[in-house]
């Protein structure tokens, strides 16, 4: 009996360790995907919280930036669930502006807030 | 024939005097205009709307998701915090009025307390509210509406357009006076309606306006921000330009009052802009 509540108890132990060192987000830090758009015609508040708004349609979308003064925004989303262009071009769009280029990368974009 | 001539001399010599004396009337003439009074630094916010209740200065950090109430030195006394980009708040009796952009839903601050209330509308970018006794005005941005609302009953005015009565884009709104108006942001110019929805009239479209984000409505004027053009217009109730104030603007985009005191809130600057109401005595008229 004994050896049966040690034997439980250290599978139990293994499960547990293992279920927390396993890093939960390591994969999907390392593995997204960094955007930036071109947008004509970004004016006021309105216009940035508006592409805002429009840009948290995607999925799983973190870290959404917009520069009102230098025209653009950035974004990054784990890459197996990165739009293509033609859907961010959609929802810039539906915000009311024009995307001019989208730039997909792996690399973060230097931005100074 | 002299009696009458002497009479006649004497008509002439008075009415001379009456004129004479009455063309150089010192009888003094007031008016009022807004002069530059300072500016305060707001860097650790983004603001964008502006209210005052009960006395209390209150602004819409969009930047930030909050509401800030400041002192006229800019020091925070209060912050209330998680509000979905928040963008021209107002205020109604003690409530402050919040409209979240990010939400498109409403929020009512009073007493230290924060309530939802339910619209009978759904906006696609909650820019402003309005409220008086009876109605509530609401603007939508992306559906270029406003919503006049009385109980369950609404009037939708505009709907995407450039002519009279269209609104391409509208941030503000306010009811007063049995009338609404409403900043058509991105046709430049601002319009009023009465409180049947019927179009009244259009104010500014020739003054250049690059983007009337935010006005106030007192019982002689019109205050319009023009949000790139960085400048605040002063109408009359007529729509004639009485005033254009410059100094000390970057991207203004709401205003309020509070006694002779105007405050301008400066998204681009981070900034607000304090203007004092002075009497101005005009000379005496001389014709």
């Amino acid at each position: 009996m004994k050896t049966i509540i040690k034997f439980l108890s250290v599978v139990i132990l293994a499960i547990t360790v293992s279920g927390f060192t396993e890093p939960p987000h390591q994969d999907a830090l390392e593995n997204r995907t960094y955007v930036k758009l071109e947008v004509d015609g970004l004016t006021c508040p309105f216009c940035i919280y508006g592409l805002e708004k429009r840009l948290k349609e995607i999925p799983k979308i973190a870290d959404i930036y917009i520069d009102l003064d230098g025209g653009f925004a950035t974004f990054n989303v784990p890459s197996d669930a990165q739009p293509t262009e033609d859907e961010v071009r959609k929802l810039v769009k539906k915000a009311g502006f024009t995307a001019k280029k989208i730039v997909f990368s792996k690399e973060p974009f230097k931005t100074v807030r | 024939m002299r009696t009458y001539s002497i009479q006649f001399g004497r008509f002439v010599f008075f009415l001379a005097a009456w004129m004479l004396i009455g063309c150089n009337s010192t009888e003094k003439e007031v008016y009022y205009e807004w002069q530059f009074d300072k500016s305060i630094s707001l860097d650790t916010l983004g603001p964008v709307g502006i209210a005052i209740v009960s006395n209390r200065i209150w602004l819409a950090d969009v930047d930030h998701n909050r509401l800030v109430e400041i002192d006229t030195t800019g020091v925070i006394r209060e912050v209330v915090e998680n509000i979905g980009r928040p963008m021209h708040i107002s205020s109604y009796k003690d409530q402050l009025l919040i409209p979240s952009y990010a939400s498109d839903s409403l929020s009512v601050y009073a007493n230290y307390q924060r309530t939802k209330e339910a619209l009978p509308v759904k906006p696609d970018g909650f820019a402003g509210i309005s409220k008086n006794k009876d109605y509530m005005a609401v603007a939508d941005f992306y559906n270029h509406k406003v919503y006049l609302i009385k109980g369950q009953q609404v009037i939708t005015l505009g709907g995407e357009g450039h002519t009279d009565s269209k609104m391409y884009y509208p941030t503000d709104v306010q009811i007063a006076d049995d009338t609404l108006y409403v900043a058509d942001t991105y046709n430049n110019r601002i319009q009023t309606f009465d409180l049947k929805g019927n179009f009244l009239s259009v104010l500014g479209q020739d003054q250049k306006i690059r983007e009337a984000t935010g006005l106030k409505v007192t019982e002689e004027n019109i205050f319009v921000t023009d949000f790139s053009g960085k400048r605040v217009l002063v109408f009359d109730k007529k729509g004639v330009v009485k005033q254009v104030l410059t100094q000390s603007f970057d991207r203004p985009a709401d205003i309020e009052i509070l006694g002779d005191k105007l405050f301008v809130i400066n998204y681009g600057g981070k900034s607000l802009s304090i203007y004092k109401k002075v009497a101005i005595e005009k000379k005496p008229t001389k014709h």
